[in-house]
């Protein structure tokens, strides 16, 4: 299976308010520094770029949750789409 | 009560991206009516816009800002950017607190929502830009300003169509001149040349084949424009305290609703806002010089403003110079009545009157002196600044020379 992990790397490091420096798969989502409307425009862009919606909305609590959680739900979410009905 | 002045202006227009440049362009006449190029929009008509040519967002943003700001409310935060620093005003700490911000808009973040309508409508696209709403929302300019010039007073938009932006600064007028507040920074926005909405002008057939003719024979209706317009008013004691550059000073408000029609305009209802104005104002009508006027370039508008200013200034009609910036920038819209407001305090400041410029000969039914197609120079005391919106909504600003 393919994973989502470089796209999804590239999309948090590349905005603007991230904090800079390399970005490892342990790092907490809401410790990068990315502001409110960063964060649902990130969505928007991980949702486009793999056409798939993700369960996130504004009561979505991301504490706790790493990069790595994020990159194992895109995956998921992709294959589950991918499979025959 | 305080009384309140003007020490601030910014313009961006069709003709010019400063006071200056816009206020120059007015008096040469110099309009720059063409055919649309933003988006789609000349898939819509044929014809004629007054478009605000060579704006380049990244001379005044960074590309992370443009991405998250609607053309409409660029185009008030680079007008209220060149206010303030006009005004030499130092926005923070308890004057922040003091100072509104109250940005008049017809239309709101209409790019936004034409772009993205279209991919959700005809694309069939699966969701929207999660930035959309808060874009296109009609107060997005109102809070971009604030956000922008550090302004932490009372902040909104204020809508009624043409008059937006004369409401706008009227309300903000009287809320200096109560005390409420001490500065604000306040004008109007419009960036809707669009696909749908020149479909939308397109069906109330009231467009210009050819171009912006005010009260002239064989005028054929009005040119679509855009583009924002914002001043600093300024209560007369802090002004004087810091030793400000003052340009006039604001002394009249008057609003009506005709409650009669939503499109035909009706003289009545224009001429108790004219009079409220001079009420509002203390000022006799011999006292007024000028009148920018609404002045739309359409039939009914200018028949049913000329039987207005009849009525409110009587055997003075005659005297008064009376001249439609529109004729050069267009009708920007909810934008209008701050670039006309903005010329008006321009014409008590220099003493120079702008033309109504593509006038032809007299209309029988429109009889005062329009100052067609050449400037005027002649001394201004005191003018008046018209907008009668659709719907009947009708706002009329009065300003003076300033003398201590």
């Amino acid at each position: 299976m393919t994973t989502a992990a470089d796209d999804i790397i590239e999309m948090i490091t590349s905005r603007s308010s991230y904090n800079g420096g390399a970005l490892q798969l342990s790092d907490s989502l809401d410790k990068l520094g990315l502001d409110s409307m960063e964060v649902v425009s990130l969505t928007f862009d991980i949702e486009e770029k793999f056409n798939i919606e993700l369960p996130f909305n504004a009561n979505y609590d991301v504490t706790g949750k790493t990069v790595a959680d994020l990159i194992q739900m895109v995956d998921e979410l992709v294959a589950t789409k991918a499979k025959p009905a | 009560m305080n009384r309140v002045v003007i020490t601030g202006l910014g313009v961006v227009s069709s003709v010019g991206q400063s006071t200056l440049d816009y206020w120059d362009s007015l008096i040469a006449g110099r309009s720059g009516f063409a055919k649309p190029t933003l988006g789609t929009a000349a898939q819509a008509t044929s014809k004629l816009v007054g478009e605000v040519k060579g704006f380049d967002p990244a001379a005044h943003f960074e590309p992370s800002q443009i991405l998250l700001i609607d053309r409409v409310s660029q185009f008030a935060i680079v007008a209220a950017r060149q206010a303030v620093a006009q005004s030499g005003l130092t926005l923070q700490d308890e004057l922040a607190e003091r100072t509104a911000a109250i940005i008049g808009t017809g239309s709101g973040g209409h790019t936004t929502v034409d772009e993205n309508f279209h991919r959700l409508y005809a694309q069939g696209a699966a969701r929207l830009h999660p930035l959309t709403i808060p874009k296109a929302m009609i107060s997005a300019a109102a809070s971009q300003v604030s956000l922008y010039c550090g302004i932490k007073g009372p902040a909104f938009a204020i809508s009624s169509a043409c008059a937006s932006a004369t409401h706008a600064i009227g309300v903000a007028f009287h809320m200096v001149r109560s005390g409420s507040v001490t500065c604000a920074v306040t004008g109007g926005t419009e960036a809707s040349i669009t696909f749908g909405a020149m479909k939308g002008w397109e069906a109330m057939r009231i467009m210009s084949p050819d171009t912006c003719r005010p009260f002239s024979k064989d005028r054929k209706g009005m040119v679509i424009g855009e583009g924002a317009a914002v001043v600093v008013l300024e209560a007369l004691e802090h002004a004087r305290a810091r030793g400000a550059d003052i340009l006039a000073e604001i002394v009249g408000f008057g609003m009506s609703a005709d409650a009669k029609d939503l499109t035909a305009p009706d003289p009545n209802g224009m001429a108790r806002a004219i009079t409220g104005t001079l009420a509002d104002a203390a000022l006799a009508p011999e006292q007024i010089d000028y009148i920018n006027a609404h002045g739309t370039g359409t039939v009914a508008n200018d028949t049913a403003e000329t039987a207005a200013l009849h009525r409110s200034f009587g055997a003075n009609a005659r005297h008064l110079a009376v001249s439609s910036t529109k004729s050069v920038v267009g009708h920007a819209l909810g934008a209008a009545g701050a670039l006309e407001f903005v010329a008006t305090v321009m014409a008590i400041r220099d003493g120079v009157v702008p033309p109504t410029m593509n006038y032809l000969g007299p209309d029988p039914d429109c009889n005062l002196d329009y100052v067609p197609n050449e400037a005027r120079r002649m001394p201004v005391r005191a003018a008046l600044s018209n907008s009668f919106a659709f719907g009947g909504l009708n706002a009329v600003l009065g300003a003076r020379q300033f003398g201590a």
